[in-house]
């Protein structure tokens, strides 16, 4: 029971990246063709019909896993790579310089990643790599907070103390007896994270601010669905169960690593 | 907490299924109806935004959507069959060199602030934009303006540096607005002086424009008291305030495929009708490859328009072939120039050099119709061995980027200025296009009698289509929802205004 939402979630993860890996190498028809039957209903050959342009939806929603999990996989790698050392400065530096990156984050936290974006698009033009790239700012902070919060826990334990007292450099304190003990609780934040940034990409898809026309995302999709809304509103279903389920998946799977990894939860009886 | 988070997803998940059985509001279009002063006001939905209030100045069709003929005048106006007819003057004479045209004046006309329409007022505006003041494209319509004289009070005399065919229409459009000379020409861009039936109330960017009647006209006076013009950024927004009551008119339907949502005759009337707006899909004539007429003959024979239309615009648009949109003396159906053929688009592009294939840049804007023509364009060119990279612009920044800079290889927007076949010989051109020989036939056509008029723009057309420095992919239709009781609307966009002057409810 304790441990159901970590597979839960895992499977929903597992899911999601098995349709991506086999959308990646094979899709049953074309993602970015016009085929001749548009606004087909599900049947066969089409499972979940075809949209306005003829293009078979279930090869759309394959090959947008793809860009999906691309987009979260890199904005989430980023942010950690550049929060999680924030954070860790945070909270070892002596108290005045510590405060810098800790204030920077919250002022951070102040710009929502659609914000951002539209501030990218406009000046870079929108693309998958204007969508990477707000996400991954916007998600920063929440790293530099976690890793922070963790990092003054542990640098107030014994062994930190006494390795101070031993003159090993801070870096090597970090590295060595920091990094070890908060590394859990990045994993939690990171897939929790996952779950935000595939919101925000079909958000940003949606709006025309992320990839463009040509790739196949789960956002782009819902957007062209809602012109047929009132004729074909079956069209909108599949991607938004799709976000949905991502979404899920790794928030299941986030809270899950949660209960297994967390070290003050694991103490307790 | 994590009970909390689950009840959060499944909520999520509920309102994607939710999203997909949109309900239909029920109940009537039930007007908030004012008490005792019985005020008749008419809410009107549109979606391109006035950039500001100075049609001399401001590029976009937005500010003359509202203000040509509501707030501002001028000379003469186009009508619905696009006859050039009275407005501010009440006749006029063209000398028999064709160089002089005399403009009487209306006597009753006056501005809004009383003060009355003269020729001193025509002069001071039309010298506005002798002295250089204006946009590319009012420059361009008063290109053949030499000078503007006052010869009596209310008689005004245009002198033109040749005889010109298009001038008369040239004083319909925005650049012919008669401005108050009273009015500070710095605050114009805020407050508007016109003679219009209708003065600008007020004006909350981003949502709406609201027009007042003009207490003071001269003219015969509007149905309505109040106009507002409101702005939606996404179309499905528009419809649904329309769906539940919140508007009289959608005064263009961007979302043709949801024309079905107002089947009910007994609470929507739809009119169908046509624009000037030529949806093109324009090549930079300077790019290496598409410098190459057989490279744009090429990808004119790879695209059926018809399936782009169908998946863009949900089928509503006719197919053009040329820049004349039908209804111009010298429309021709040339829309069969190029059939749908990719055997003879790849041989062309062999002839071209281009056998082993191309890679274009497809730069469109974010406008309604752009993006989907796109997809529907880039597949079926992937097909002849063009690979297209579809990127899409912020409108703003298309303008800036594509428009001003020409930085671009293929790009797709639709043209809704009036008898905008002349756009192809203007200088410095977005498409870097230039043809001596188009020139000349427009030139001849504008300086010769009405049988030249004609016939040299047929042939100016033809060799156009022939030359393919764009592809016509389709005309935009103008698709007009309003409530039952409402008449005097205008089915086809002829000109750049929105005419709400013509407009009345039986309720």
């Amino acid at each position: 029971m304790k441990r159901s939402s970590l597979w839960a979630g895992a499977a929903l993860v597992g899911f999601v990246v098995l349709v991506a890996i086999v959308g990646f190498f094979w899709t049953p028809f074309s993602p970015t063709s016009n085929g001749p039957t548009p606004l087909a209903a599900p049947g066969w050959p089409h499972l979940l019909g075809t949209d306005a342009f003829g293009t078979d939806v279930l090869s759309r929603l394959m090959a947008g896993a793809k860009v999906v999990l691309l987009v979260g996989v890199l904005s989430v790698l980023g942010a950690a790579v550049v929060g999680v050392p924030l954070g860790m400065a945070a909270a070892m530096l002596p108290r005045w310089a510590g405060e810098i990156p800790a204030r920077l984050a919250d002022i951070l936290y102040g710009f929502p990643a659609l914000l951002l974006a539209i501030l990218f698009a406009a000046a870079l033009g929108g693309s998958t790599w204007t969508a990477v790239m707000a996400i991954g700012i916007a998600t920063v902070p929440a790293f530099v907070r976690v890793a922070r919060a963790a990092t003054l826990q542990v640098v107030s334990q014994p062994f930190v103390e006494a390795a101070e007292l031993a003159g090993v450099s801070r870096f090597v304190i970090a590295g060595r007896h920091v990094w070890p003990n908060i590394a859990p609780l990045v994993w939690v934040q990171a897939s929790v994270s996952f779950g935000i940034a595939i919101l925000s990409e079909a958000g940003l898809s949606y709006l025309g601010l992320g990839s463009g026309p040509d790739a196949p995302t789960w956002g782009r999709m819902l957007r062209e669905a809602q012109d047929h809304l009132f004729s074909t509103p079956i069209l909108a279903l599949w991607p938004g169960l799709a976000v949905a389920i991502a979404t899920l998946g790794f928030n299941l799977l986030g809270d899950g690593l949660r209960d297994v990894l967390d070290p003050r939860l694991r103490e307790r009886p | 907490m994590r009970v909390r988070r689950i009840i959060q997803l499944l909520a999520v998940l509920l309102a994607a299924v939710m999203m997909v059985s949109c309900s239909r509001p029920s109940g009537g279009s039930s007007e908030p109806s004012d008490q005792g002063a019985e005020r008749k006001v008419l809410e009107v939905g549109a979606t391109g935004e006035p950039a500001g209030m100075d049609m001399i100045t401001v590029d976009g069709a937005g500010t003359p959507f509202v203000l040509l003929y509501n707030v501002y005048e001028t000379l003469v106006k186009l009508d619905a069959e696009r006859n050039v007819k009275p407005l501010l003057a009440t006749e006029w004479e063209m000398s028999p060199d064709r160089l002089t045209y005399t403009f009487h004046l209306d006597p009753q006309a006056k501005f809004a602030d009383g003060s009355p329409v003269d020729a001193a007022a025509v002069v001071a505006s039309f010298q506005r934009i002798i002295d250089g003041a204006g946009t590319g494209q009012v420059k361009g319509n008063f290109a053949p303006l030499k000078a503007v004289r006052a010869v009596e009070d209310k008689v005004v005399e245009l002198e033109l540096h040749a005889p010109s065919n298009y001038f008369l229409l040239s004083l319909t459009t925005p650049a012919g607005i008669v401005v108050n000379p009273a009015a500070d020409v710095a605050s114009l861009n805020e407050t508007p002086a016109g003679s219009g039936p209708y003065q600008l109330g007020e004006w909350e960017p981003g949502s709406k424009v609201s027009l007042v009647r003009n207490e003071q006209y001269w003219g015969t006076p509007p149905h309505y008291d109040e106009v507002n013009f409101r702005y939606y950024a996404d179309p499905n927004a528009m419809n649904t305030a329309m769906l539940s009551g919140q508007l009289d008119i959608i005064s263009n339907l961007t979302v043709p495929q949801s024309i079905g949502q107002f089947a009910d005759t007994s609470k929507y009337t739809v009119h169908e009708g046509v624009t000037d707006g030529e949806v093109l899909l324009s090549f930079n004539n300077s790019n290496p490859a598409l410098a190459k007429r057989e490279v744009r003959q090429a990808i004119h024979h790879a695209i059926d328009r018809q399936a782009v239309v169908d998946a863009a615009w949900g089928g509503k648009g006719e197919l053009i072939g040329s820049m004349v949109p039908p209804g111009e003396p010298w429309y021709e159906d040339l829309s069969d120039t190029y059939p749908y053929d990719p055997e003879k688009a790849k041989e062309l592009l062999a002839q071209a050099g281009h056998a082993q294939g191309l890679t274009l840049r497809l730069r469109v804007p974010s406008l309604p119709y752009a993006p989907p023509a796109a997809r529907s364009i880039q597949s079926q060119l992937r097909a002849v061995g063009i690979e297209v990279e579809i990127e899409e612009l912020d409108f703003a920044r298309w303008l800036d980027v594509v428009f001003s800079q020409g930085d671009y290889d293929m790009t797709i927007v639709a043209h809704v200025e009036p008898r905008d076949l002349r756009m192809f010989a203007r200088e410095g051109n977005y498409l870097h296009y230039s043809n001596p020989d188009f020139d000349k036939l427009m030139q001849e056509a504008d300086e010769g009698d009405e049988t030249a008029f004609v016939e040299k723009q047929k042939e100016a057309a033809r060799l156009l289509t022939a030359d393919a420095p764009v592809d016509w992919l389709f005309l935009l239709p103008n698709i007009i929802v309003t409530t039952p009781d409402i008449d005097g609307v205008q089915a086809d966009q002829t000109s750049l205004s929105f005419d709400v002057t013509l407009l009345a409810s039986s309720r």
